[in-house]
């Protein structure tokens, strides 16, 4: 349920990346500057909901894990 | 007003300068108010000492010496645990930092990317393996998905995570797991600071209580013992003071004559007048008739550039010109008027004379311990002494004490913390030797050329068995007198020395041998 939520909208940077943002560097209207601290914040929020996404991998692999010798617990 | 804890905000090494201050005025009002919560600062902001500060603040020693509600007590306590604060940090940032390494490993593995990974991993992998449980952070999982990132799987349905998400994912959880062991390190040498300083305060405490009792005779001010509460008084011997102190309980009349001179300079309050120049601006506006604003009329004058034009036409005519400069030579020409309104600032210099009441003054007491003073006379002025001494404390009046045989010993009562031991060594000390009063009167006179002592009066009490004062002393005297310095003499004795007793303003006698003289002398001085 969480995977399909990120993955939805990872999907709609790339989009927006690769349709809306595509003539940001030679638009007229955009300072070359400001058009790189855009594309960091695009990158920037993907990683942080890719971040999202490790963490619920990583809560998954204690929940499976749990009856493991290792006795893991969940910290989170 | 100066701010005590001014040494902590400006150059104390937790925080910053405004959180410093936070801190200094909660810990004060906390204890002020007597409150029972947390100083309710967040440990982030005071760098993990607000427990310490609670603990410290909950115990029932501090509590009930705040319940005194002495400010100043209050003050010195404060100061106290900031300096613990700074002390404690400072032993933090100068005991070796055990997760250094670990840092160091970190920060490689931080800036590490896919070409490093492998050579890295192994040893991040290693070091997790041998020093967390797998509960805390498992580096099996992130393996795993850092070689799902390599593999790039990039399944419809579950895609795979850049290197760079997991790697920042896997620091975060590093490093949060080393800020917690190290706040718990450091929580522990706070802790372990906390116990020794307040082992150290509730040690204060009870020689506070200790020196409270000891030295009721001569203060009862909570705040001043507070800083003598952290010498080592053990080995001093307070009983002297309060043998003392029952000799002038039993002496009511020598209490009274010390009362008396210490009133001496009370009664000379001097009026000095003292002027003051202020200078006032007053703005008003001003009427100028140079200047040409307004034309107002006309008038009769020789002013040739407001000449009416009737009157220049009087120069068309050679006959006329004779009459143009008649009325000019008469300054009868007829003109323009005109007139000008212009503000100007008015300055004003008023002189106002002040009359200021002159604070009590100090004193310099002189006692001869010279061997003939042995017996009553040793008593009678060590006695004296006291209650003079503890007047001087009570008022918190400048004093100096200056006792002379042979040799000088002098004591400066200004800071009680440092010459309570002194005090004690002279009244415990016997009197013997001969008799110099010039070295003592010259000490004297020396310390009224010091601010400290400037209007300060004189008491010299001996028996005054002894030579004249030389004569540069007494043309210092003289000239000490001339600048309203008064000379006490009390004589402690059967009989007054008429040649030196000559050089001061009043002279007393005490007569050992008459039990009533002290009252005799109280009257004297009363009646004065």
């Amino acid at each position: 349920m969480i995977q399909t939520s990120t993955n939805s909208f990872k999907s709609l940077i790339d989009e927006y990346r690769n349709n809306d943002m595509i003539h940001l560097r030679v638009n007229l209207f955009v300072d070359p500057m400001h058009a790189k601290i855009i594309e960091t914040n695009l990158q920037d929020i993907e990683r942080e909901i890719e971040k999202l996404e490790v963490e619920v991998n990583r809560i998954k692999h204690y929940y499976e894990n749990i009856n493991s010798p290792a006795a893991m617990d969940s910290t989170t | 007003m100066i701010n005590p804890f001014n040494k902590f905000e400006t150059f104390g090494i937790i925080a910053n300068r405004g959180k410093r201050k936070k801190i200094a005025r909660t810990i004060f009002e906390h204890m002020l108010e007597l409150s029972e919560r947390s100083i309710g600062i967040p440990n982030t902001e005071t760098e993990n000492f607000t427990t310490a500060i609670d603990t410290i603040l909950a115990n029932e020693s501090i509590r009930s010496l705040c319940q005194q509600q002495d400010p100043q007590l209050i003050e010195k306590i404060t100061i106290d645990i900031l300096d613990f604060i700074n002390n404690t940090k400072k032993t933090i940032n100068k005991t070796a930092d055990p997760f250094v390494k670990e840092n160091e490993l970190k920060n490689i593995f931080q800036n590490s990317n896919k070409e490093k990974f492998q050579n890295d991993w192994k040893v991040v992998k290693r070091y997790l393996d041998d020093t967390y449980s797998r509960k805390e952070i498992d580096p099996s999982f992130y393996e795993q998905e850092f070689k799902n990132s390599f593999e790039n799987k990039k399944l419809e349905k579950n895609p795979t995570q850049s290197f760079e998400s997991i790697q920042e994912h896997f620091i975060e959880k590093w490093s949060a797991l080393i800020q917690e062991k190290q706040a718990k390190w450091e929580q522990e040498i706070i802790e372990l600071e906390r116990r020794r300083f307040c082992n150290e305060l509730f040690e204060q405490i009870e020689e506070l209580e200790k020196l409270q009792e000891e030295l009721e005779p001569f203060t009862n001010e909570i705040s001043r013992l507070w800083d003598l509460s952290k010498g080592k008084w053990q080995s001093v011997n307070f009983d002297i003071l309060n043998r003392y102190a029952e000799l002038l309980k039993k002496d009511k009349a020598l209490q009274d004559l010390a009362e008396m001179l210490g009133r001496m300079r009370q009664t000379e309050k001097e009026l000095e007048e003292k002027s003051f120049s202020t200078i006032d601006i007053k703005q008003q506006w001003k009427l100028e008739y140079a200047s040409k604003a307004d034309l107002i009329g006309i008038k009769e004058s020789d002013d040739l550039s407001s000449l009416l034009p009737t009157e220049t036409a009087l120069l068309a005519d050679e006959t006329m010109q004779f009459i143009f400069f008649k009325k000019f030579a008469e300054k009868k020409l007829q003109t323009f008027e005109y007139q000008a309104n212009i503000l100007s600032n008015n300055e004003e210099t008023n002189k106002k004379k002040e009359q200021d009441e002159d604070a009590q003054g100090p004193f310099i007491i002189c006692v001869d311990t010279s061997g003939s003073m042995h017996g009553t006379a040793e008593n009678v002025s060590k006695t004296l002494c006291f209650a003079i001494l503890k007047i001087a404390i009570r008022d918190n009046r400048k004093c100096f004490l200056i006792s002379y045989s042979t040799q000088l010993m002098t004591l400066n009562l200004t800071d009680f913390k440092t010459s309570i031991d002194k005090l004690i060594e002279f009244l415990s000390m016997s009197f013997n030797g001969g008799t110099d009063a010039t070295p003592a009167m010259q000490e004297a006179l020396n310390l009224l050329e010091t601010d400290e002592f400037r209007k300060a009066d004189i008491i010299m009490l001996s028996d005054f068995i002894m030579p004249d004062f030389e004569l540069p002393i007494q043309v210092q005297i003289l000239k000490a007198k001339e600048k309203k310095t008064q000379f006490h003499s009390l004589v402690i004795g059967t009989i007054r020395n008429p040649t030196t007793i000559k050089d001061f303003n009043n002279n007393w006698l005490y007569d050992t041998n008459n039990p009533n003289s002290m009252l005799t002398l109280v009257k004297n001085l009363k009646t004065f």
